[in-house]
């Protein structure tokens, strides 16, 4: 089943993150990309690679740096503040690369927390954000709350609805707790994300029940390149379990990123187009710091002790399965599927700069 | 599914109006020692409740909340105390009262810091039940901005791969301004079910869906027990490891650390029983964009996700607001159906105080 296809020996290169961080700056600095954006970009995709998230991680230059050489993404890039106040900041990413834009917001954000307790920034006109979670996690290290949303294209049908109206859009959320892992939350707000069914089509697997229906609201579990005639679950799946609730969900994520910014909602968007919105939180403000994160340890330890299902491992919380990839991946190396292994090398030769991988 | 057919009717209910309910409300609260002023707030918002059709949370816990009050579980007259305040934060204890209050106060800070500064954010602890949460994000709506609110409560939902409760059903609730279309307001548990959902099917005797709960041993619960405790759990939205349990849970863990580790009252496994931290925010439109421009653009969405074809046997796309506000529209020209058990117990209870009969 596709949430069960591991990277292994066989089908993937180890390489380390500092290899993968310079192999993928200098790519984007080899189609014009300013050398403080290719370090931005390469950092987030590393993050996500590191963090096991692989579908949001390194391989994604290969289709970046094509989107900026058909102009597609406009770089150099500047992002403008198009309305600013003591807490709060409209941005425009002027269509350049998502990464870029949003990690300049987020940075906006934890700066306005720190001077006002709170920061809310809203981005129009930009494009794929990669993993969500990476700017609220930049909230962390600034003993802040950190949440970040992204939209995206229609592909997840509303509740009691046969066509895809909404696009997967994720939430992240991170707060830092103390001796324990921080809570890192990174979820589409469908069933699963996009990314899993177009893994399962590659591998030719299917998927399980649930995750998709056809227009006639038959399950689907072959997947099929996008198209009109299916459209993935909302959470929760079924009106008996909760579907309005992941799609209300997704209709927040497009309220605080597509509504609240001008930039358009999901059926709004070109493909490729993302809104995003970030937040900031000073934990100070509410508690001292320490108080807050011996709780945040209490609550994970109180959850980690807790009896599992039969056939279950053990419980976890958010984080934890990306903090031990980390925790692999950091003195391991980062297996890169052969193919995107190639494709990065390839790559690099295309548009003309070393390979270092 | 059964519990579809569990509508108020002629047969199980009568109609009052909101107005006379609402006097009902505040007489029966006032009875027990609540300051007019705290009892007004209450009643307002259980009446919305019922206007809305959220039953479950409607004006029917007057009574109950009224014996908290006398037997001391609440601590009424209540201080509200601002524990520490900044330009756009505030912490607040709710001084063991009536949740509610100390929840309208908290948005009333939210609203007012987001007017001067953008943002608005509240946490309370020291708190018990707030009632129908998306209430809150309503008084922001009405002042043209984005509200937000949480509440947790203890542990009813078990974790993720778990199977012992562990977490509350930790509501979000969420709203934002239309123009010509209705509000959207989201009020969501982050289990699959609200848990007022299950108590009403067992009052009444009939079965719950498989993935709403399940036993210690991880086997679907369709016969909801009487009580809670460790050999059952509701399951977190998504109902299994596959169909993206952890999400629920995840969302659950967030309610708990925004109300309840950052205002340092308490996560869902430290809560006693009708024990709620709670959670509120307020977000000004007008710092970002024209409202007008966000409303008409909320209204094109909105327009569109109607639109949208039925699956097959529904009837049409709704949007997160919908059904309440076809009943808010019904009850407030029809008055209110409250069930006839319900209506009987608050027509004693306030006899019982010797404050007047209204309804």
């Amino acid at each position: 089943m596709a949430h069960k296809v591991k990277l292994n020996e066989s089908n993937s290169t180890r390489v380390s993150a500092e290899d993968l961080h310079r192999q993928l700056s200098m790519i984007f600095q080899a189609v014009e990309t300013p050398e403080n954006h290719a370090d931005i970009a390469a950092k987030v995709l590393v993050s996500a690679s590191v963090r096991g998230v692989d579908t949001h991680g390194v391989s994604q230059v290969i289709g970046y740096s094509e989107a900026i050489e058909s102009g597609f993404f406009t770089v150099p890039q500047e992002t403008t503040v198009i309305t600013e106040s003591e807490t709060t900041a409209l941005l425009s990413a002027g269509n350049g690369i998502g990464l870029v834009s949003a990690y300049e917001g987020m940075e906006i954000a934890i700066r306005k927390a720190q001077e006002y307790g709170l920061g809310m920034v809203s981005i129009r006109d930009g494009h794929h954000v990669g993993m969500v979670a990476y700017y609220a996690m930049m909230a962390l290290e600034h003993d802040m709350i950190g949440m970040s949303m992204t939209t995206a294209t229609p592909s997840v049908r509303p509740a009691l609805g046969a066509k895809k109206m909404l696009g997967t859009n994720p939430i992240g959320f991170a707060a830092p707790a103390g001796a324990e892992r921080d809570f890192v939350l990174d979820m589409a707000t469908s069933t699963v994300a996009g990314g899993k069914v177009g893994l399962a089509r590659r591998l030719g697997v299917n998927i399980p029940e649930g995750w998709a229906l056809t227009t006639e609201g038959k399950p689907l579990t072959e997947p099929e390149e996008e198209n009109d005639r299916w459209a993935l679950n909302p959470l929760g799946n079924t009106r008996e379990q909760g579907s309005h609730k992941g799609y209300g969900l997704a209709m927040m994520v497009d309220i605080l990123c597509g509504v609240l910014s001008g930039g358009g909602f999901s059926r709004q968007l070109a493909r490729g187009e993302n809104m995003t919105c970030l937040m900031a939180v000073d934990i100070g403000r509410f508690r001292d710091i320490d108080d807050f994160k011996a709780m945040m340890d209490d609550m994970i330890g109180q959850l980690h002790s807790t009896p599992t299902l039969p056939g279950e491992e053990g419980v976890l919380v958010a984080g934890d399965p990306e903090a031990e990839a980390t925790e692999d991946r950091l003195v391991n190396g980062v297996p890169v599927e052969n193919g995107n292994y190639a494709g990065i090398k390839a790559r690099a030769l295309e548009v003309g700069t070393e390979v270092v991988i | 599914m059964a519990l579809e057919y569990l509508k108020l009717d002629e047969s199980n209910s009568i109609r009052i109006s909101a107005e006379d309910l609402h006097k009902q409300v505040s007489a029966i609260l006032q009875g027990v020692g609540t300051p007019q002023d705290h009892a007004e707030i209450t009643a307002k918002i259980l009446v919305s409740a019922s206007l809305r059709g959220v039953d479950t949370h409607g004006v029917g816990n007057a009574v109950r909340y009224s014996v908290s009050i006398e037997d001391g579980t609440y601590t009424i007259p209540q201080t509200v105390e601002v524990i520490s305040e900044t330009e756009t934060t505030a912490l607040l204890s709710c001084g063991n009262g009536l949740g509610f209050v100390a929840a309208h106060q908290g948005m009333e800070m939210s609203i007012a810091k987001a007017r001067e500064f953008g943002l608005g954010m509240a946490t309370i602890r020291d708190g018990h039940h707030i009632g129908m949460v998306g209430y809150y994000p309503m008084m922001a709506t009405q002042n043209d901005m984005i509200g937000m609110a949480m509440t947790n409560a203890n542990q009813a939902v078990r974790p993720a791969l778990g199977a012992r409760p562990r977490v509350g059903t930790n509501p979000i609730a969420f709203g934002a301004p239309s123009g010509d279309e209705r509000d959207f307001i989201l009020d969501m548990a982050t289990s699959t079910v609200a848990s007022g959902k299950i108590g009403l099917a067992r009052r009444l005797g009939v079965e719950i869906p498989e993935g709403w709960a399940v036993t210690g041993e991880g086997e679907p619960v369709t016969d909801p027990p009487a009580d809670r405790g460790d050999h059952w759990s509701q399951n977190p939205l998504g109902g299994s490891r596959e169909q993206g349990s952890h999400k629920g849970y995840g969302l659950g863990v967030m309610v708990d650390i925004l109300c309840g580790v950052l205002s340092g009252g308490g996560v869902g496994t430290q809560l006693a029983g009708g024990e709620n931290m709670s959670w509120t925010m307020a977000i000004d439109i007008a710092r970002f964009r024209d409202v007008d421009d966000f409303k008409s653009m909320m209204d094109d969405m909105i327009r569109e996700l109607h639109e949208t074809p039925p699956l097959p046997g529904e009837k049409a796309v709704l949007v997160a607001g919908d059904p309440e506000a076809d009943f808010e529209d019904d009850r407030s020209a029809n008055g209110v159906p409250v069930e006839n058990g319900q209506y009987d117990e608050m027509r004693l209870r306030a006899a019982d105080l010797g404050v007047e009969v209204f309804i």
